[in-house]
């Protein structure tokens, strides 16, 4: 697995994001051991269908930020499809931390500078 | 005592492999009790509490998960899909407790397409969920869900597009600064997410969906069944911009937005549109299959259309020393349309659960439940404190 490390452009720009999106509100340091439960939109009440609604909700607003706000582009044989399914099999998974979902994503990604 | 079984049921896990506790570990348990000049009374006593505990069946579930996934991570790859949780139950006017298990499975082939501005997906489902107690009769949640979905879903919105790749370069350059910050929430780092926000502009967030579906209910032992085809409608909105009214609008987070203040978590009165709820609505034509309480109240199991709504709300609300408080609540409503008169009077006509839960990141909760759902004969009152242990 990637190590959560301030010179991996994929995990900085996760943690910017989650932050402004509200979801998480630690320092980059302490952000990637955190759990998707430990994250505002994880309802751990709600039933499968809802709990999948908000991962998706969130899983499209990740790669809208990160395409349109920051300028990333798809990995070679990655599509929005695929980039999206990834994150939201981590997304709904409670004990998936940060840094795995920074994992996914940069496998997804191509960030602005990398 | 807890304490005391807890150690014990760690004791097992440390001794156990691929989820299987043997005899010959518990007899070495038994000795190591005896050695220590506890008496046959109290050995029993701790094997029993042991043996009764949900932590050590999520602990053993868990094992088993990982060991599965190191072996064969494609063949066992759907029990990623399955969540299982061991737990106890007991109804409000019983004191009997009995073990017992939660359960939910989703699995979705989707595909997540962009048309120009518009964003969709189209996704086939399998959905299962419910509530098992290994003794029925104490089980306050004896509903079983089962169900094959179509879906096609609907984003609308969420970044502003500034196509400027000086933008991009500005936004990295804050963000090389912000992690290096220890508290994201000083003053130096709240220039810095301003100055950040100026070349990022997040915007409102739509989400909708359409999901035909075949569905089928059940208590825990399947003598009351009935199928339920229908067509749900899931909505969803986020406004990721604190300053915008739709963030303002959400009065659900109003007395959370008045914590977060008072205990210095947010330094003003900021409600989080990012926690606007979420909600299902299914109309369901139910036909009953198995319903014994129904066919005797009128006479006839003849199919019935249904309203269910289901809401889903949860927000931070502080953060203490290491701890993530958060509150979490979910209800669901359903109401049979034009109900017999003998339903209605019999009160199975609308059913409606409600549950809401104060949950730490390292897994204490205290949580309240109330209500009924379908197959239920009463409403049940449930408190519970606990603590979600995390191997």
């Amino acid at each position: 697995m990637a190590q959560w490390s301030r010179n991996n452009r994929a995990c900085t720009t996760l943690w910017t994001t989650l932050y402004t999106m509200q979801q998480l509100t630690t320092n980059f340091e302490d952000s990637g051991a955190l759990t998707m439960n430990d994250l505002t939109f994880f309802n751990a009440l709600s039933g499968p269908d809802l709990r999948n609604q908000e991962s998706k909700i969130i899983a499209d607003q990740l790669d809208n930020v990160f395409r349109i706000g920051r300028g990333a582009k798809y990995e070679q044989g990655i599509d929005r499809s695929k980039a999206i399914s990834n994150m939201i099999e981590i997304l709904c998974d409670e004990e998936k931390q940060v840094n795995e979902l920074a994992f996914t994503v940069d496998e997804a990604y191509l960030f602005w500078g990398e | 005592m807890k304490k005391l079984y807890l150690i014990i049921t760690c004791f097992l896990i440390t001794f156990s492999s691929f989820g299987q506790v043997s005899g010959e570990q518990i007899n070495g348990l038994i000795k190591t009790l005896k050695a220590s000049g506890k008496s046959d009374e109290t050995i029993q006593e701790i094997i029993k509490g042991a043996i009764d505990d949900p932590g050590l069946y999520n602990t053993l579930w868990k094992e088993f998960i990982d060991q599965a996934n190191k072996q064969d991570s494609i063949k066992w790859a759907f029990l990623n899909d399955l969540n299982i949780k061991f737990k106890t139950f007991q109804t409000v006017d019983s004191s009997t407790i009995s073990l017992g298990f939660s359960y939910d499975f989703s699995f979705d082939y989707a595909n997540y397409k962009e048309k120009g501005k518009n964003r969709v997906s189209n996704s086939f489902g399998l959905k299962a969920l419910g509530n098992v107690a290994f003794n029925k009769k104490v089980n306050p949640y004896n509903f079983l869900e089962t169900d094959i979905n179509y879906s096609h879903s609907r984003f609308i919105g969420g970044v502003v597009q500034k196509s400027d790749t000086a933008y991009y370069t500005k936004l990295n350059e804050i963000e090389d600064k912000l992690i290096m910050l220890s508290d994201p929430k000083s003053e130096e780092a709240m220039k810095l997410w301003n100055e950040f926000g100026e070349y990022l502009t997040l915007s409102n967030q739509f989400y909708y969906s359409f999901s035909p579906k075949f569905g089928l209910e059940s208590n825990q032992d399947f003598s009351v069944t009935q199928f339920t085809p229908g067509i749900g409608i899931n909505l969803g909105m986020k406004s990721w911009d604190k300053n915008n009214t739709l963030s303002k609008l959400n009065i659900l987070d109003y007395p959370f937005a008045l914590i977060r203040l008072i205990t210095g978590t947010d330094k003003n009165f900021t409600p989080y549109g990012s926690t606007l709820p979420t909600a299902q609505i299914v109309f369901d034509y139910v036909i009953p299959q198995n319903d014994t309480i129904r066919e005797n109240l009128i006479g006839n199991l003849e199919p019935f259309p249904r309203i269910k709504i289901e809401v889903g709300f949860r927000t931070f609300i502080s953060r203490i020393k290491k701890e993530n408080i958060f509150f979490n609540a979910n209800l669901r409503y359903y109401q049979e349309l034009s109900a017999n008169s003998g339903i209605k009077s019999a009160d199975l006509d609308k059913h409606l659960y409600f549950v809401m839960a104060l949950q730490s990141s390292s897994g204490f909760y205290v949580s309240y439940a109330n209500g009924k759902l379908p197959f239920d004969a009463q409403n049940d009152i449930v408190y519970s404190i606990g603590f979600n242990y995390k191997f």
